[in-house]
């Protein structure tokens, strides 16, 4: 009588095998979506529910800075002009010094200037603020 | 693939150093790996500068002409994996990283402000999901514990907070030690140039353990797709 041998062991095939190193293609929807809140309307929507609170300069400063046009802006010829489109006055007021320590810490982070975070808050709550109201007059001066 | 990013609206939260030990693990690990820094200090293109095994890697900045979306875009054709390093606070590109993720890691110390802030990244992570009609892996990373045998009260309660709130918390934590503040005086990080060693390994259960996440995202149906 000869003994049978049992079979050696083997390891069975997974259920959950690891995916394949794959890159995200880039027609993903996800690209869409993060364009769409990108927008300027949905930034401001944004702002307004209090989901964004600081705006990165560099990715959202032409929330506040319409571009400039062709030829325009940085120090080339005309440009050095104000286009604001209503004469400036002073405006001297009290806030609660925690306010201002944040307006203070935005500019920080943002470089978005107090006077402008103000003018933009009073546009979200329904003030005539214009765009062309909004540049930061002092990056033409500085870099005229 | 995994875009991942580590995002807190609260600052100095330890977003930065972990984006630098995620780098550097995905390279120690060989693997194919970018960054896009968001923080305006641009402090992960100075600290990979330092370190000669870290200097080809890959870190894209924002301007007004290269948003987010397209930056990522444009690193995740060329790379495996993206690292996004965030700005502390909500900002415009907060939801923007968020929605182009695979991973969100919150990471959190244990104050009360870490607690608010970790909190409301965990909402705005799932509104993004909502956004993005695909499921986000995320987790709460407990930054800067004791790196000693016995665990604070504070951590275990914080830990119980974040659970009661419905946020998932890592098992592992990233351990307070001197090493991750000199990595950029020293040009010397652990899981490059001492794997094995207690902090290179601490750093190893981190990484082993967010991937995972993203490989169960993977293997489970996503009820959110369309």
């Amino acid at each position: 009588m000869t003994t049978q041998r049992r079979p050696g062991l083997t390891v069975p095939p997974l259920a959950i095998e690891p995916r394949p190193s794959s890159r995200v293609a880039a027609d993903d929807p996800r690209f869409a979506v993060a364009e769409s809140l990108e927008r300027p309307e949905a930034i401001r929507e944004a702002v307004a529910s209090g989901r964004v609170r600081a705006i990165n300069a560099e990715t959202g400063v032409g929330l506040l800075v319409p571009p400039a046009p062709a030829g325009e802006g940085r120090g080339v010829g005309p440009a050095s002009a104000s286009r604001r489109t209503a004469p400036e006055v002073a405006l001297s007021t009290k806030v609660p010094d925690y306010v201002l320590r944040q307006l203070r810490r935005r500019y920080a982070e943002s470089g978005i200037t107090i006077r402008n975070q103000i003018l933009f808050a009073l546009r979200l709550a329904g003030i005539e603020v214009r765009d062309s109201d909004l540049l930061d007059e002092r990056k033409r001066g500085r870099s005229s | 693939m995994a875009i991942i990013t580590f995002a807190q609206v609260k600052g100095g939260s330890g977003k930065t150093t972990l984006a630098k030990c995620m780098v550097a693990e995905f390279v120690a690990r060989g693997a194919s790996v970018a960054a896009l820094d968001l923080d305006p200090n641009r402090p992960l293109g100075r600290f990979f500068a330092r370190i000669p095994e870290l200097a080809h890697v890959e870190v894209a900045v924002p301007d007004q002409e290269r948003r987010v979306s397209l930056l990522v875009r444009d690193l995740a054709a060329r790379f495996d994996h993206v690292v996004i390093d965030l700005m502390g606070a909500a900002t415009n590109d907060t939801q923007v990283a968020m929605a182009l993720s695979d991973l969100v890691v919150v990471p959190s110390q244990m104050s009360e402000d870490d607690f608010q802030g970790g909190m409301e990244t965990w909402r705005q992570v799932e509104e993004a999901e909502t956004v993005a009609r695909r499921k986000i892996a995320r987790a709460v990373l407990m930054v800067r514990t004791s790196s000693g045998a016995v665990r604070p009260r504070v951590e275990a309660f914080l830990r119980d907070a974040y659970a009661q709130k419905g946020a998932h918390v890592c098992t592992a934590s990233f351990g307070e030690r001197t090493v991750w503040k000199e990595m950029s005086y020293a040009g010397w990080v652990p899981h490059l140039h001492e794997r094995g060693g207690n902090a290179a390994e601490n750093f190893s259960a981190i990484f082993d353990e967010v991937l995972g996440l993203l490989a169960a995202r993977a293997a489970s149906p996503d009820p959110l797709a369309a």
